[in-house]
């Protein structure tokens, strides 16, 4: 792909649309890789990290920590692009990559005892109105359906990090990054029954716990 | 269909995954129970919502630098070891560059020669044999 394709790209990825990769650019991008060519790391880089950071801090819940592990998944890439047999997709993979990387640092953490939800608590706590500049609140032009919707998404934010880590998996694969149950299967190594099964139990968890924590905010404003 | 049974194929349902009989007694469910049907639309809503939080456009920082810095200090140097390889756009714009300067160097050259004239040489005077 040359520089103009990329550009093109990577501004349609930012403005929301998808375009598809030419064809066999891929291919010749993990060639490119296995030779160790530090443009075309540059190039796959500045391609996934937008990708694998808003996955890694939907599962971590934390931004600083998010940024140092998504770097990790990229130094991780590097060295062993060798191992990536072409069987999936190379966006597969690296998802692979970076979920791995995010169970092994949850579990650090938490033996660290430092909790996950210190980023989560500061957005729940920031000014609702102020801060609806993201797609969810902007979607809703009163100020009162502004705050509805910012309060909505931290409530979802907070649910989703206490749900166990095999299921926070799921939940933001499918219904976050919106995954196909394939890709979801390749990620985890799981058979598409138990994704489906384990996906059904995290959906109804994260319901009950906003709603428990929707009646929380209730009883705590009134 | 009783209300746990309904709730179970909540996801089915949600992915469209129910075949025509199974959606019908879904939905027969649904009609009989006030308190199931608004389960199931708080449930379609929270997923909707879910799934406009991946829409987002979140702040993602630029990872390359520090990509390339542990890179360096783990390899000793071996990768991303000069300058121009840690730039963003180091390599790929050296092209760039190169075609800028030989277009720079066609422009000077057309340029002098439609513009610049050059003086004849001065004419001898007349000489004075033809007197």
């Amino acid at each position: 792909m040359d520089a103009a394709a990329e550009e093109l790209e990577r501004a349609a990825a930012a403005a929301g649309f998808h375009v598809p990769m030419p064809e066999g650019y891929e291919e010749r991008l993990v060639e490119r890789l296995k030779r160790r060519d530090e443009a075309a790391f540059n190039e796959l880089v500045r391609l996934y990290q937008g990708k694998i950071y808003r996955l890694v801090f939907r599962m971590i819940g934390d931004r600083g920590e998010a940024e140092d592990l998504a770097q990790e998944v990229f130094v991780t890439v590097f060295k062993s692009i060798d191992g990536f047999r072409g069987d999936s997709k190379l966006s597969t993979w690296l998802y692979r990559v970076a979920t791995n990387h995010c169970k092994n640092r949850i579990k650090y953490l938490s033996r660290r005892a430092r909790g996950q939800k210190k980023e989560l608590d500061e957005i729940a706590d920031r000014d609702a109105i102020e801060s609806a500049t993201m797609t969810t609140s902007a979607q809703v032009h009163r100020p009162d359906e502004m705050a509805t919707a910012k309060q909505t998404e931290s409530l979802i934010h907070r649910a989703l990090a206490e749900l166990p880590d095999d299921q926070r998996e799921l939940v933001v694969l499918r219904d976050i990054e919106n995954m196909t149950y394939e890709e979801i299967r390749e990620v985890t190594g799981l058979p598409e029954g138990t994704v489906k099964s384990r996906l059904h139990r995290a959906r109804l968890a994260l319901q009950k716990r906003v709603m428990e924590l929707h009646g929380a905010r209730e009883s705590k404003a009134s | 269909m009783t209300p746990d049974e309904a709730r179970e194929l909540f996801s089915a349902a949600l992915d469209d995954e129910l075949d025509e009989e199974k959606r019908a007694a879904f939905e027969a469910a649904l009609a009989s129970s006030a308190p199931l049907a608004s389960e199931w639309d708080e449930f379609r809503e929270l997923m909707r919502e879910a799934h406009q939080l991946g829409e987002e456009e979140d702040e993602t920082p630029d990872l390359l630098a520090g990509v390339q810095r542990r890179l360096r200090v783990r390899s000793r140097g071996r990768f991303y070891r000069d300058r121009f390889a840690t730039e963003s756009h180091g390599r790929s714009m050296l092209p760039i560059v190169l075609g800028l300067v030989m277009l720079l160097a066609v422009a000077v050259a057309w340029i002098t020669m439609r513009f610049v004239r050059v003086e004849a040489p001065p004419t001898p005077p007349a000489s004075s044999s033809t007197e």
